[in-house]
């Protein structure tokens, strides 16, 4: 993968130290909504970036249907287009924009919130990758963050209930909120399937781990509680 | 990311919550669009980068004793700016388009690839066409950088930017008849003075939010409050008194008063002498004033005579003064004079208006305007003893073909009644002036003082001598002049680049959208003004002058421009090989462009309030966060513009060229120009001079500085400066008093910029007198658009300023959130069209769709179309534009006249809109496939 990864100094999955595998898929995640430079792309097509995901379900026990199609078939230059059309510029706005604030009725409180998470973690997004906080790369790399120490504090033998409830809330307050939405946006304006198809990846891990999260934290998710009254 | 290892337990999101945020600065801010004329002052709340909140600072001063202040300015379009700021419509990237026009389909690239791209066409279409063929529209979104940072540039390369004031159509071509400039403008304190107040093609309920107030107050104090509007608009609500004038007709309820003021011996002589050229002798033969080159040999054409009831005998009317002596005028009278041809019959330029003002008795005029004669004489009573004015930002009457005529048959009641000059009176326009430091940085070598003291020395040496030869002469009139004679600016009245390369001759050729009285063919007046000369100077570009480059920078042009989308991109888009679209936002004409190049908003620059006696103050906004993505300043998008064009110039040897008015431009050194060999790059330094600069001129406080501004937050002018169009405005500013213009006119009796050296009722123009508009009178609006039953009315909305904010959620929480049309209820039933039910707009131009609202507050026959909305938020984006022909009425073409010359901002055609002729119809009864 590129090397111009989503801020180095913050620990994507090029430079990530520890051998957390979802640690590791929330940072490949992140890495693919970068805006599209020609190495990443790269990946896309030549199918490398399928084999990590692969190798990455494989370790978490997590399977996706749209793992197999993952291949990217169409140039580099074609791709840029497309991410752009998508995810920057538009009429009135891009249709899928990868602000999570935009997915919510008041923005800046989405933005607020979720720097307010990255403030209590010692997270800090760089700003080369984008200049807002809330966009989806970000917020990512701050569940792959908190994956991370949960998983060192573990190792180390600690507490890690801090960091299992705070990623908890982050994904069900933020991230499992809206990735559904935008995979959902993505398929029906978009050409390309391997857009929609790693869109819906994210969407299938994102709820996969937020369970995960819920139940490990002796929670259920409201769409659960209600299949388990009928 | 931070490797902190003291972590906080975290146990609910509570916790994330519990911490005080502290600001990590709190700064000025304003709104520095045109958000005419905004200077509102706010604080914006920064932290980590994101300004997340701006609020009212209500930091002004109470000026005058008994008068309301200023505060708390601000509106709810500038307390969410946050929103907009942080939109989705954001543009952050340069971006090359790489599918057809307005497909959509981008690409990122460099700055650097972006401007070698664009100097390459700007070098190719000077070669193969002439400087000529690169245009910039004047989008008025761009202060402060853009404003100064195009014109340097277009004017660094020899190329044409079109006049803002005929692109937006905010000129009020009555006023300018009538004072020889359009834009009078009082504090909006001073409205609190009003006896009267008029809310006369208007609506600042929903367009002067942060100024309402004034209103209401005046109210309390007593003032009665009108509203004369064909529909129930929303500033009815809060009026005393809702005149619903028939659309258009607006002249004959203005003539009716003047008539009912006259007849009932209302008339404040002598205001009315002294102000206006009512007391000319004119010869009703002719429809001239008497001259004195008609009365002695060699005399001069521009003298004229009164009737001097002292010495029973005509008297040369002074023209450096207003003021008569001795002197006693007759305002009414017919008389006889010896001429170098003998005796000749004359008579006052009222004495001709009077017999005309029978046709508008109160009783006459209810026939036409449908305004009950008992309301007429009312109110011509009320304005002929109390001060009246009419608010809002300016008289939307320009919009209308005959604007003109309603314009000049209200001033013509004000100057009956003394409703100018003094407190609590007068008509509005809107002002840029003052602020003479932004103009400054655009010519000075080097920084510092010295630098601009030697322009004002200049000029002050020019005036000086010029004075000196004819002491009539003004400071103001001389600056006038002044701007009259800068044609090599490159600053061009549109009329031109619209005939020949926009597509608009062939709706100005449809005699049938003009008025009846126009004797000749369109193109007959149009080549005589050409032939003329009455445009030399500035009549381009010429046919052969193909536009090839068009560079848009804070403006929309294919939102904005009358006849819309449709007709630019089929008649200019085709001949453009590069278009540039500068903006914060992807906006219509954006999407239809080749590059879009970033540009930071407000907050994210430095910039300064629209500088304007409206609210006497210059306000500042600091660069309170960074830019997003690559974004810049104006200033700075056309320094790298320039700077590639400096060096693509040296690559393929571009020496010198030459403009078609002659001048001649150094590519090779087009960069060094514009930043004066480094001098003026930096924003900081640059709005540092500004402050300085204008300070040298007086109108800012000896200690203006970027520094000083930072630590307050804004100025009070205290000085006109020297710019023409401020100048104009005839009052000294003082610290204790509200602002209201042409006090020296009256208290002091400075002459005006017109012919006549006064407020000017006769035009004695040939086409006028053809026309039988030489003097004031009343015409029924042409049927534009063809014969179709509804009169299109428009306006500002409450939710954007023009386009920005049509795609800000909290703004379109608070209506509606889609375009709609307002249609009269009953007309919705006769058409059985439901609210909200899409309808088709349509006319003998074109068509656009949109939903209705039903409401009763229109007039039946009227549709009212808030603007503002961009073509894509319609089906087909398809915006009301495409139905709107942009009529301009042919008079104002005319020049060679005394004042009728043109000047940047004022006397030129304008497109106009009102009472475009439209029919409706029910989607369902549409066959789109037939169109």
């Amino acid at each position: 993968m590129s090397t111009n990864s989503p801020g180095a100094e913050e620990g994507t999955i090029a430079t990530s130290s520890l051998d957390c595998p979802r640690s590791m898929l929330y940072r490949l995640l992140a890495d693919t909504y970068c805006f599209p430079e020609q190495t990443r792309t790269e990946a896309f097509i030549s199918g490398e970036f399928r084999q990590r995901v692969r190798a990455l379900e494989e370790n978490l026990g997590f399977e996706s249907g749209y793992t197999e199609q993952l291949i990217l078939n169409t140039s580099s230059e074609d791709f840029e287009v497309e991410f752009i059309a998508l995810h920057e510029v538009g009429m009135g706005g891009a249709p899928c924009p990868l602000h999570s604030g935009h997915y919510t009725r008041d923005r800046m409180k989405t933005m607020e919130e979720v720097l307010r998470f990255y403030h209590y973690f010692s997270y800090t997004p760089a700003r080369t990758v984008d200049s807002y906080p809330d966009h989806l790369t970000f917020e990512l790399l701050f569940m792959a963050h908190l994956a991370d120490r949960q998983y060192q504090t573990l190792a180390d033998g600690g507490d890690s209930q801090s960091y299992l409830l705070a990623q908890r809330d982050f994904a069900t307050r933020n991230l499992y909120s809206w990735v559904g939405r935008l995979a959902e946006s993505i398929e029906e304006r978009c050409k390309l399937g391997f857009a929609g198809d790693v869109a819906h990846l994210l969407a299938e891990w994102v709820a996969f781990d937020t369970h995960c999260l819920m139940r490990s934290a002796g929670q259920i998710l409201p769409a659960d509680r209600e299949k388990a009254h009928e | 990311m931070s490797d902190s290892t003291e972590q906080a337990e975290y146990r609910g999101i509570d916790d994330i919550y519990r911490e005080n945020w502290t600001w990590d600065k709190v700064v000025w801010a304003s709104h520095c669009i045109d958000c005419y004329p905004g200077n509102c002052p706010m604080r914006v709340y920064v932290k980590d980068g994101i300004a997340w909140r701006e609020e009212p600072a209500a930091v002004f001063p109470t000026i005058e004793k008994g008068v309301p202040d200023l505060n708390p300015m601000g509106c709810q379009k500038g307390a969410g700016w946050t929103r907009t700021l942080y939109g989705k419509e954001r543009v952050m990237y340069p971006l090359k388009r790489v599918g057809e026009r307005g497909q959509g389909k981008w690409q990122r690239v460099s700055w650097d690839e972006a401007a070698m791209d664009i100097a390459d066409a700007i070098l190719d279409a000077i070669d193969e066409i002439g400087p000529e063929s690169v245009i910039a529209p004047s989008g008025c979104n761009t202060h402060t950088w853009g404003t100064v940072g195009r014109q340097m540039f277009m004017g660094s390369i020899g190329g044409l930017t079109m006049d803002v004031n005929a692109e937006m159509n905010d000129l009020a071509p009555g006023h300018y008849l009538t004072y020889g400039m359009f834009d009078p403008v009082s504090s909006i304190d001073d409205w609190f003075h009003a006896g009267v107040i008029l809310i006369w093609n208007g609506n600042p309920v929903y367009t002067r939010i942060p100024h309402y107030h004034f209103i209401a107050e005046a109210r309390y104090k007593g003032a009665d409050i009108y509203t004369i509007a064909p529909d129930a608009s929303p500033s009815t609500v809060h009026a005393d008194y809702h005149l619903g004038i028939r659309p258009g007709t607006d002249a004959a309820f203005a003539l009716a008063m003047a008539q009912v003021v006259i007849e009932e011996g209302l008339v404040e002589e002598q205001f009315a002498r002294e102000q206006t050229d009512l007391p000319l002798l004119m010869n009703p033969l002719t429809s001239r004033y008497l001259r004195e080159s008609e009365m002695e040999s060699g005399g001069s054409d521009e003298q004229f005579y009164v009737w001097d009831e002292a010495v029973a005998g005509p008297a040369k009317a002074p023209r450096g003064t207003l003021f008569w002596g001795d002197v006693k005028p007759a305002l009414t009278g017919d008389f006889e004079v010896d001429t170098l041809d003998g005796v000749v019959k004359v008579q006052t330029v009222l004495s001709a208006i009077i017999p005309r003002l029978e046709q508008y008795t109160p009783e006459a005029a209810f026939a036409i305007c449908d305004i009950h004669p008992d309301s007429i004489r009312s109110l011509a009573r009320k304005i002929a003893e109390r001060p009246t004015k009419v608010v809002c930002s300016l008289s939307n009457a320009g919009k209308h073909y005959h604007g003109d005529l309603m314009e000049r048959a209200q001033l013509l009641l004000f100057g009956l009644t003394g409703n100018w000059g003094r407190k609590g009176t007068g008509v509005q326009g809107w002002l840029t002036g003052m602020f003479d430091g932004w103009f400054t940085v655009a010519v000075k070598q080097k920084r510092g003082p010295e630098a601009v003291a030697a322009i004002a020395d200049m000029q002050d040496a020019m005036f000086a001598g010029a004075m000196e030869k004819d002491p009539t002469l003004t400071r103001s009139i001389l600056a006038i002049e002044a701007a009259k004679n800068s044609t090599g600016s490159g600053m061009v009245p549109p009329l031109f680049f619209w005939f020949h390369h926009a597509g608009y001759e062939h709706a100005w050729k449809k005699r049938e959208w003009h008025d009846p009285s126009m004797k000749r063919s369109f193109e007959e007046y149009f080549d005589e003004a050409v032939e003329s000369n009455w445009w030399s100077g500035v009549d381009y570009p010429r046919k052969e002058h193909t536009p090839r480059v068009l560079i848009e920078c804070g403006g929309n042009v294919l939102r904005r421009t009358r006849g819309g989308s449709k007709m630019l991109l089929e008649h200019l888009w085709p001949s453009l090989n590069m278009i540039v679209s500068m903006d914060i936002r992807m906006s219509t004409t954006a999407l239809f462009s080749d590059y879009v190049l970033p540009i930071a908003n407000q907050y994210e620059k430095i910039g300064f309030g629209i500088p304007s006696t409206h609210t006497m103050n210059l306000t500042f906004c600091d660069r309170a966060i960074d830019p997003p993505g690559e974004a810049v300043n104006e200033w700075e998008a056309f320094r790298r513009l320039s700077e590639k064009l400096e060096e693509r110039a040296k690559a393929r040897g571009l020496e010198t060229h030459s403009d078609a008015r002659g001048g001649v431009h150094e590519l090779q050194k087009c960069h060094s120009q514009f930043t004066r060999d480094g001098t003026f790059v930096d924003e900081e330094v640059i709005a540092d001079e500004m402050l300085r600069d204008t300070a040298v001129f007086g109108s800012l406080p000896a200690n203006a500085s970027l520094e000083e501004i930072r630590r307050k937050g804004y100025f009070r002018w205290e000085g006109l400066g020297v710019s023409a169009r401020a100048l104009g405005q005839a009052t000294d500013p003082k610290p204790d008093e509200t602002f209201a213009p042409f006090r020296n006119r009256v208290e002091k009796g400075e002459p005006w910029p017109t012919l006549s050296r006064r407020a000017q009722f006769l035009i004695e123009h040939p086409w006028f007198i053809e026309a039988d508009e030489h003097l004031p009178t009343h015409k029924n609006p042409p049927k534009i658009g063809g014969d179709h039953p509804f009169q299109v009315a428009s306006g500002h909305n409450r939710w954007s300023i023009h386009s920005l904010n049509t795609a800000n959620h909290l703004m379109l929480e608070t209506h509606r959130g889609v375009p709609h049309v307002v249609i009269n209820d009953g007309d919705a039933r006769d058409l059985n069209i439901a609210d909200n039910e899409e309808v088709r707009v349509f006319n003998d131009q074109g068509e656009y769709f949109v939903p209705a609202l039903v409401s009763a507050s229109a007039q039946p026959g009227q549709i009212v179309m808030y603007n503002g909305f961009e073509p894509y938020q319609f089906t087909e984006w398809k915006g009301p534009n495409d139905a709107e022909p942009g009529m301009i009425k042919w008079l104002h073409m005319a020049g060679g006249y005394g004042h009728l010359r043109y000047w940047g901002t004022q006397w030129q055609p304008c497109p106009v809109m009102r009472n475009t002729h439209v029919s409706i119809e029910k989607m369902d009864a549409v066959d789109r496939a037939n169109g």
